[in-house]
C-alpha cells in the first residue's frame, strides 16, 4: 500500500519534470510569462518528491518489511533517529533525498523568477531535465519501493557505521544540499549559452545560487570530517579517500567561480571562463555521485553495488558532452575581451587564486581516478594516497593562504608598490612576529611555522581593513564595525569565510604535525602515562541495546592530580556484521583532544588494549568550518544597499 | 608617527624576526626523523581501501608496523624495506607512486596544467600593453604629421 503511494509520488514527479522542461522551453521560445504556465509542473514536482520521501519514511518508521529497501536497511531494533536517517543510508533512498532537494531548489528558483524571464525559464527547463534523470532512476534501476514476495519478520539493518552517530542524520542532507544545489548555477549557465546572454544580471544570479550550494557543501564536508573523526576510530578526519575527494572537487571549482565572478562583475573579464567553471563544477558533482553510488570505488562510503552505475556514467557523459559542446559552439557569445592591465592588481591575485584552485582540483581529480582508469584499461593496480596528495596540497594551500592575505587589500587595475607596502606592512609584521614566537616556543616543522605566520597575516589584514573602514564612517567605532558585514555582504561575507578557512588551515597543520598515537594495554586498576596524562583502567562494561551489544571500558583520565573525567571507548557488535564497530571516546580540550579507541577487550580477562591519540587544536577545525558556512550565507543573504558607495574603495583602500 | 618612521619600524621588526627565526632554526639540533613512522605512512595497509599502515587500526597493519620497526632496527635502508613490501604485496602497496613508469602521467599532467595556466595568464597581461609594430608606428606618425600640418 505505502509502496504504491511512494511509487505514484515518483511517477507524479517524473511527469511533472517532463512538463517543466516542455513549459520552460515554450516560455523561453515564446518570450512569454514564465510564472503561470510553469506553476503546475513545479507544484507537481514538489508534491511528488515529498510524497515519495514521506512514503519511504512512513515505511521505515512502521517497520514495513514488505518493501525491499526497508528490509535491507532497517531493523525493528533501530532507534528512531537512525530509522529516519535510514532513508539515506543506502543507494535508492539517497536518490530519493536527491530528488526531494532538487524539487526544493526548483521551487526556490521558480519563486524568484521575474516577469518575462526568458533566461530563468530556460534554466528551469534544464533543472527539469536533470530531475527527469533522477526520478527516472527511481522509477527503474534504483527503485526504493520494490516489494518482496516473502515478507521477512525483521530487517537486516543499515550498515553499522551509518547508525553509530547523530551526525549521520545531518551530514548527508547538508552535503546533498550543496551537491544538488550546484544544479541551479549549471542550469543558469546552460541558459546563458543557449540565449547568448551572459549579462551582469545573469552573473549576479548565478553567483548567489553558487553561494548557497557552496555554503552547504562546505558545511557538509566539515561535518563529514567530523563524523569520520568521531566514528571511524582511526583518529583521522581526512584520508584522501576517493569519496571524500568527490565532495572536495566541486567545492574547489565552485570556490574558484565565486572569486572569478567578482572579476567579471568589477572588470568585465573572464565571462567564458566562469561559464566553463560552472559546467565543470556540476560535472564534478555527477562524477562524485557516480564514484560514491556505483561501487566503482570500494570505500567506506560506497556501500552498494548496483545497475545505477552505468546510468550515472551515461548521464555524466551527457553532461560533459552536452555542456562543454554547447560551450564550444556558443561560448563566444558570452565571452569577454578586456585584458589585464597588470599582474600586480586585485584581478591578478584573483587569477592566481583561480589557477591554484583549478590546479588543486585537477591534481585531486587525476589522483582519484588514475588508479581506476589504469586498472580498467591495463588491469594494473596502483595506489595513490595521502603522501602523494599532500605533496601538492600543502604548497598549493600555503600559496592560497598567502593570496588570501594580499588579495582583499590589493587595488583593482594596477597596484603600485608604495600603496601595497603601506597596506601590507602591519600584516607582514604580524606574520613575522608570530613566526618568531612559534619558533621560540619550539614548534618545528616548517609547514606549521608557515601556516601559523600566514594565518596571522590573513587575519591581521582583515582586522586592519575593517578598522580603517569603520573609522572612516560617521558612527561610533564599535557600532560601525558591527554594521560592516551588512554594508557590503559580498565582500565581508567573504572575509568571514577567509577567517574560517585560516582556522581550518591551522588546525590541519597542527593535527597533522603533532598528532600522537600510542597503543596501550592495561589491566583493571592499572595506570599508564600518555603524553603527560595518566590513564587508569577502571572497569569493563557490557550493555545490551535493542539493535546492538556494546562492550566498553571505563578509563579515567588525569593530568597531574586533577581528574579530567572518564572516557568510555566501546566496541559495538551488530547482529548483521561479524566485525565489531568501534566507537572512540574523545575528550575535547582547548589545547588538545585526547582520543581513545578500543582495540581489544577480552570478555574473560582483565586486560584492555586501546589506541590513545592526542590531537592539538581540533576544535579549531570544526569552528572554522562553521565560520566558513556563516560567511557564505552572509554573502548570500545580505543584500548590498544600493545607495552605498562600496565603502572599502571609497575609503581609498 | 610619520609614514617614514612606520616603514622603518616595519622593516626593522620584520628583519629582526627573520634573523631570529634563521638563528634559532640553524642552531637547533635536527630532531631525529622517525623512520618507522615515515615509512609506515608511505605504505598502504594491504587490507584497507586508502589508509596507510601508520593510520590503519587493522591488526595486520599493527604487525606490519612492528615488522618495519624490526627492519629499521636491523639496519635495513628505506629502499630495502620499500622493495621488500613491493615484493610481498605488489606495487599497489605504494601510496606515493613513483614519478616514472605506469604512474608517470600522475606527475606530468598537473605540471602541464600549471605551466599552461601560467602561460595563459602572462599572455593575457602582455596583450594590453604590447609595443606597437613598425607598421603601426609609421601610420601613427603619418596621422600626427597630417594633423599638425
Amino acid at each position: 500500500m505505502i509502496a504504491t503511494v511512494g511509487w505514484l509520488g515518483v511517477l507524479l514527479a517524473l511527469v511533472s519534470a517532463v512538463a517543466i522542461v516542455i513549459q520552460g522551453v515554450r516560455c523561453f521560445l515564446a518570450d512569454g510569462d514564465a510564472s503561470s504556465s510553469l506553476r503546475l509542473g513545479v507544484l507537481g514536482l514538489v508534491v511528488g518528491a515529498v510524497v515519495a520521501m514521506g512514503a519511504l519514511e512512513v515505511a521505515l518508521i512502521t517497520d514495513d518489511f514488505s518493501i525491499e529497501y526497508v528490509a535491507r536497511n532497517h531493523a525493528r531494533g533501530t532507534p528512531l533517529l537512525f530509522t529516519i536517517a535510514g532513508a539515506w543510508a543506502a543507494l535508492e533512498g539517497s536518490i530519493v533525498l536527491w530528488g526531494l532537494i532538487l524539487a526544493g531548489y526548483t521551487l526556490w528558483v521558480y519563486r524568484r523568477l521575474s516577469d518575462r524571464d526568458r533566461v530563468g525559464a530556460a534554466a528551469l527547463a534544464v533543472i527539469g531535465a536533470v530531475a527527469i534523470f533522477f526520478f527516472a532512476l527511481m522509477a527503474t534501476a534504483a527503485n526504493p519501493f520494490a516489494t518482496l514476495a516473502q515478507v521477512p519478520a525483521d530487517g537486516i539493518g543499515a550498515n553499522p557505521l551509518l547508525q553509530n552517530h547523530i551526525l549521520m542524520a545531518i551530514h548527508p542532507p547538508m552535503l546533498y544540499l550543496g551537491y544538488v544545489g550546484m544544479t541551479v548555477p549549471f542550469a543558469f549557465a546552460i541558459a546563458a549559452l543557449v540565449s547568448g546572454e551572459g549579462t551582469t544580471q545573469w552573473l549576479e544570479r548565478t553567483r548567489r545560487w553558487t553561494l548557497v550550494a557552496w555554503s552547504f557543501l562546505s558545511l557538509g564536508i566539515v561535518l563529514g570530517a567530523w563524523w569520520s573523526y568521531e566514528v571511524l576510530g582511526w583518529g583521522g578526519y581526512w584520508a584522501w579517500d576517493p569519496v571524500e575527494n568527490a565532495s572536495f572537487l566541486p567545492w574547489l571549482t565552485a570556490t574558484a567561480f565565486i572569486h572569478s565572478a567578482v572579476v567579471q562583475r568589477r572588470r568585465g573579464m573572464l565571462q567564458a571562463w566562469n561559464v566553463a567553471l560552472i559546467i565543470g563544477t556540476f560535472s564534478l558533482t555527477i562524477l562524485g555521485t557516480f564514484l560514491t553510488r556505483s561501487g566503482v570505488v570500494a570505500s567506506v562510503h560506497s556501500f552498494t553495488q548496483s545497475a545505477v552505475g552505468p546510468a550515472l556514467l551515461a548521464f555524466l557523459l551527457l553532461v560533459l558532452v552536452g555542456g562543454f559542446g554547447l560551450f564550444a559552439l556558443r561560448g563566444h557569445l558570452v565571452a569577454s575581451s578586456p585584458r589585464l592591465d597588470s599582474l600586480a592588481s586585485r584581478e591578478g591575485v584573483f587569477l592566481l587564486n583561480n589557477l591554484l584552485l583549478t590546479l588543486f582540483a585537477f591534481v585531486v581529480l587525476v589522483g582519484t581516478i588514475y588508479p581506476m582508469v589504469l586498472e580498467a584499461f591495463t588491469g594494473d593496480r596502483v595506489s595513490v594516497g595521502g603522501p602523494w596528495f599532500d605533496r601538492s596540497a600543502i604548497p598549493i594551500g600555503l600559496v592560497l593562504l598567502f593570496a588570501m592575505g594580499i588579495g582583499p587589500i590589493t587595488p583593482y587595475r594596477v597596484a603600485r608598490l608604495p600603496v601595497l607596502w603601506r597596506r601590507l606592512r602591519i600584516p607582514l609584521q604580524a606574520a613575522a612576529v608570530t613566526a618568531a614566537i612559534t619558533v621560540m616556543v619550539g614548534l618545528r616543522p616548517i609547514t606549521v611555522i608557515a601556516t601559523v605566520a600566514l594565518a596571522a597575516f590573513v587575519i591581521t589584514g582583515i582586522v586592519q581593513h575593517a578598522g580603517e573602514v569603520a573609522r572612516s564612517r560617521p558612527g561610533g567605532f564599535l557600532s560601525e564595525v558591527a554594521r560592516l558585514p551588512g554594508s557590503d555582504p559580498g565582500y565581508w561575507g567573504g572575509m568571514i569565510a577567509h577567517v574560517g578557512l585560516t582556522l581550518v588551515a591551522v588546525a590541519i597543520a597542527f593535527s597533522g604535525s603533532f598528532g600522537v598515537r600510542q597503543e596501550i594495554t592495561l589491566e583493571t586498576g592499572e595506570s599508564a602515562n600518555f603524553e603527560g596524562y595518566t590513564l587508569t583502567y577502571l572497569a569493563p562494561f557490557v550493555r545490551e541495546e535493542p539493535n546492538r551489544t556494546v562492550v566498553g571500558a571505563t578509563i579515567e583520565l588525569r593530568r597531574e592530580d586533577r581528574v579530567l573525567g572518564t572516557l568510555e571507548p566501546r566496541l559495538n557488535q551488530y547482529p548483521n556484521q561479524v566485525q565489531a564497530i568501534p566507537t572512540p571516546s574523545v575528550r575535547t580540550g582547548v589545547r588538545e583532544d585526547v582520543y581513545l579507541s578500543l582495540v581489544r577487550i577480552e570478555p574473560g580477562s582483565a586486560t584492555v588494549t586501546v589506541d590513545a591519540f592526542r590531537f592539538p587544536l581540533m576544535w579549531l577545525l570544526w569552528l572554522g568550518g562553521l565560520i566558513v558556512f556563516a560567511g557564505g550565507l552572509r554573502s548570500y543573504f545580505g543584500r548590498r544597499r544600493t545607495a552605498d558607495v562600496p565603502i572599502h574603495e571609497a575609503a581609498g583602500v | 608617527m610619520s609614514e617614514r618612521i612606520r616603514s622603518w619600524v616595519a622593516v626593522t621588526v620584520i628583519a629582526a624576526c627573520a634573523g631570529l627565526i634563521v638563528a634559532v632554526l640553524a642552531t637547533a639540533d635536527p630532531s631525529p626523523a622517525d623512520r618507522v613512522e615515515a615509512l609506515a605512512t608511505r605504505l598502504k595497509c594491504p587490507v584497507c581501501q586508502s589508509e596507510s599502515i601508520n593510520d590503519s587500526p587493522a591488526q595486520l597493519s599493527r604487525d606490519l608496523k612492528a615488522l618495519i620497526a624490526d627492519q629499521v632496527a636491523d639496519g635495513w635502508t628505506d629502499q630495502q624495506i620499500v622493495d621488500f613490501f613491493i615484493a610481498t604485496y605488489g606495487e599497489e602497496v605504494l601510496l606515493d607512486p613513483p614519478a616514472g613508469g605506469r604512474t608517470a602521467l600522475l606527475w606530468v599532467l598537473p605540471a602541464i596544467l600549471l605551466v599552461g595556466g601560467l602561460a595563459l595568464i602572462v599572455t593575457r597581461v602582455r596583450g594590453s600593453g604590447r609595443e606597437l609594430s613598425e607598421e603601426e608606428r609609421r601610420r601613427v606618425d603619418q596621422a600626427v604629421q597630417k594633423a599638425s600640418r
